[in-house]
């Protein structure tokens, strides 16, 4: 909420004040200014923006793509074993190697970054679906929908695609989080977002070198950067409560 | 009489154990071997048998949710072992299934109403006035009220979830249901609700049952016909009254012998059986039930004996108590057996 709102209140991260350059907070500043003299409260909550944005991202791609694939491998016993062992190829390769190596084919944009975090993240979500559709394949009630006449989309839809729901929350949460991990870390290492664009692992890489002078400036980012992550496998942890049946019966 | 309305002949299911990948021979679970029965419109015909004797693969198999191995199932006449799915969907119509488990036979995140349309939408689009206007026929018929429609599963009790799975199978007028030990998982006082329900509809409705049990009780109160399983075979196959009257295979008589009988003064017979149920994967050669058959003779062990049509409409596979005509063996002895026969060995027939 904060973050969508950033425009009305924080001040223009971009705007550079060559005299006020690593200065500690004041009324003005709140988190003080950074090595080029930017407003660092106003980019650690733009930061937040692309932070989000790319986590929300990766992870809507990731499960997706990941449920689709999960859902296809856990009903076709030959499409199982192909795709699974693709699965397995993907998830061997490390996340941080296969985004630097996409973004230096396609040069940096946050869409690309989007795409190289959710690539390594679907086998996990797919291997988790796949379990939870063949749990649920064999549950009789939807051996009496077969028997009902339904057809296949209808089953896959009604009966099977629902219960993979909650799982692919948690799921996607977790996917969610480490995105926003690893998109900090990529753009620490100058391969994320562009470095015009405030991002938190923009940030705490420019003002590394200042940690003993200015401190908040990489403080800032980098414990937003921690609480979100937490606020954000926390929501995963509250969004399986809601979604489990029994929990809600126990209410 | 002559086009029954389900007919299943040489019926078999063989489930291979692993892959047979490099290996000449595969072992096979002989889950339903060679299986023939039929059943007329608005009979109720009782399969009974111990866990494990392929009941409920049976009932599977004529709902086609496996493919057998072999045989045929007919309905009206027309195989639905051959079928492709889209034709299939057509004579999935006629019969329904309630199944054991009233608990996970129902989808938990939906409605009453929504679960028992569900077939029916599957074949016609329904507003939303005509699926609730179905679902209250529907309730009213199984003898719940239809405001029961907008709960969920969960909120609802043993019976009246058991009560859905049968107004579910209802909805589609099928002209057979089959019932997979639809009480085993219900309280007795349930069950004998949900039996009479059954009774009454299908008094109203016509509609003939294969009525999956392990319970002989309940066998008695609802068979019209009886088919008893050992391993996958069908060993006696017999009206309801005849059966209990008068069992032939000896393995219905240990059966009907072990089956509670709520009358204390009575005198249990010791195990008329000894020992476990064969593994079906590696049965014995001959009659299944020669290892713990009190009859057995030499010719058990060798031959499988068919399922022999005696005189009374009965038919049994034994080669001792119905002999088939073709080899001579001494007669039957049906007539003079007694409960007590049961633990002494009869006098060896010789062929």
């Amino acid at each position: 909420m904060l973050a969508l709102a950033a425009p009305i209140y924080a001040g223009d991260p971009a705007n550079m004040d060559p005299f006020k350059r690593l200065q500690p907070p004041s009324a003005e500043m709140w988190f003080g200014s950074d090595n080029l003299g930017r407003d660092v409260f106003a980019r650690t909550i733009f930061g937040a923006r692309i932070s989000l944005m790319v986590g929300l991202m990766s992870a809507a791609c990731a499960a997706l793509a990941g449920a689709l694939i999960g859902i296809i491998a856990g009903y076709s016993r030959s499409f199982d074993n192909v795709v699974m062992r693709v699965m397995d190829g993907l998830m061997s390769i490390p996340t941080i190697l296969l985004a630097i190596a996409l973004i230096s084919l396609t040069g940096p944009g946050i869409g690309i970054l989007v795409v190289a975090i959710a690539i390594p993240e679907t086998p996990a979500v797919a291997r988790l679906v796949r379990s939870v559709v063949l749990g649920v394949r064999e549950r009789p009630y939807v051996e009496a929908a077969i028997c009902g006449g339904a057809r296949l989309p209808k089953v896959l839809w009604r009966h099977i695609l629902p219960s993979t729901i909650p799982p692919l929350m948690v799921q996607g949460a977790t996917v969610c989080a480490s995105a926003i991990l690893t998109e900090a870390g990529l753009s620490f290492l100058g391969v994320g977002v562009p470095p015009e664009i405030p991002s938190w692992g923009n940030m705490i890489a420019s003002s590394r070198l200042y940690l003993a002078i200015a401190p908040l400036t990489i403080f800032a980012p980098g414990i937003c950067l921690a609480v979100t992550v937490l606020a954000v496998n926390l929501l995963g942890d509250g969004l399986r409560d809601l979604f489990d049946p029994r929990a809600k019966r126990r209410r | 009489m002559n086009c029954p309305l389900l007919k299943v002949e040489n019926l078999t299911k063989h489930y291979p154990l692993g892959a047979g990948f490099l290996k000449k021979t595969i072992p096979v679970i002989r889950a339903v071997d060679d299986v023939s029965f039929s059943v007329e419109a608005g009979e109720t015909l009782c399969i009974v048998g111990e866990s494990g004797c392929g009941k409920s693969t049976v009932a599977r198999l004529l709902m086609r949710l496996v493919d057998p191995t072999s045989g045929r199932v007919l309905i009206d006449g027309t195989d639905i072992a051959g079928l492709k799915k889209h034709d299939l969907r057509a004579y999935r119509r006629r019969m329904q299934m309630v199944f054991q488990d009233p608990y996970s036979s129902l989808n938990p995140r939906l409605t009453a109403g929504l679960i028992i349309t569900e077939p029916v939408e599957n074949y016609v689009r329904l507003t939303r006035k005509q699926r609730e206007a179905l679902a209250a026929d529907l309730l009213q018929k199984v003898g719940m009220s239809p405001e029961m429609m907008h709960r969920h599963p969960s909120e609802l009790s043993g019976g009246q979830r058991q009560r859905l799975g049968i107004a579910r199978a209802l909805s589609l007028q099928p002209s057979l249901i089959i019932a997979d030990e639809a009480v085993s998982a219900l309280d007795v006082s349930v069950q004998a609700q949900i039996l009479n329900l059954l009774m009454d509809l299908q008094q109203q409705m016509g509609i003939a049952f294969v009525f999956i049990s392990h319970d002989l009780g309940v066998v008695e109160h609802i068979g019209h016909r009886v088919a008893v399983m050992y391993l996958g075979r069908i060993v006696e196959l017999s009206s309801c009254e005849a059966l209990f009257a008068k069992p032939v295979h000896p393995y219905t008589e240990a059966l009907l012998a072990a089956a509670p009988v709520p009358d204390p003064t009575r005198v249990r017979l010791e195990a008329p059986v000894e020992g476990e149920v064969p593994s079906p994967i590696n049965p014995p050669t001959g009659c299944a039930f020669h290892p713990r058959c009190p009859l057995a003779v030499e010719r058990c062990r060798i031959d499988v004996p068919p399922l022999v049509p005696m005189a009374d409409g009965r038919a049994v596979a034994c080669h001792v108590r119905a002999p088939a005509s073709d080899i001579p063996v001494q007669p039957a002895v049906a007539d003079d057996h007694s409960p007590a026969d049961v633990l002494e060995p009869h006098p060896s027939p010789t062929h």
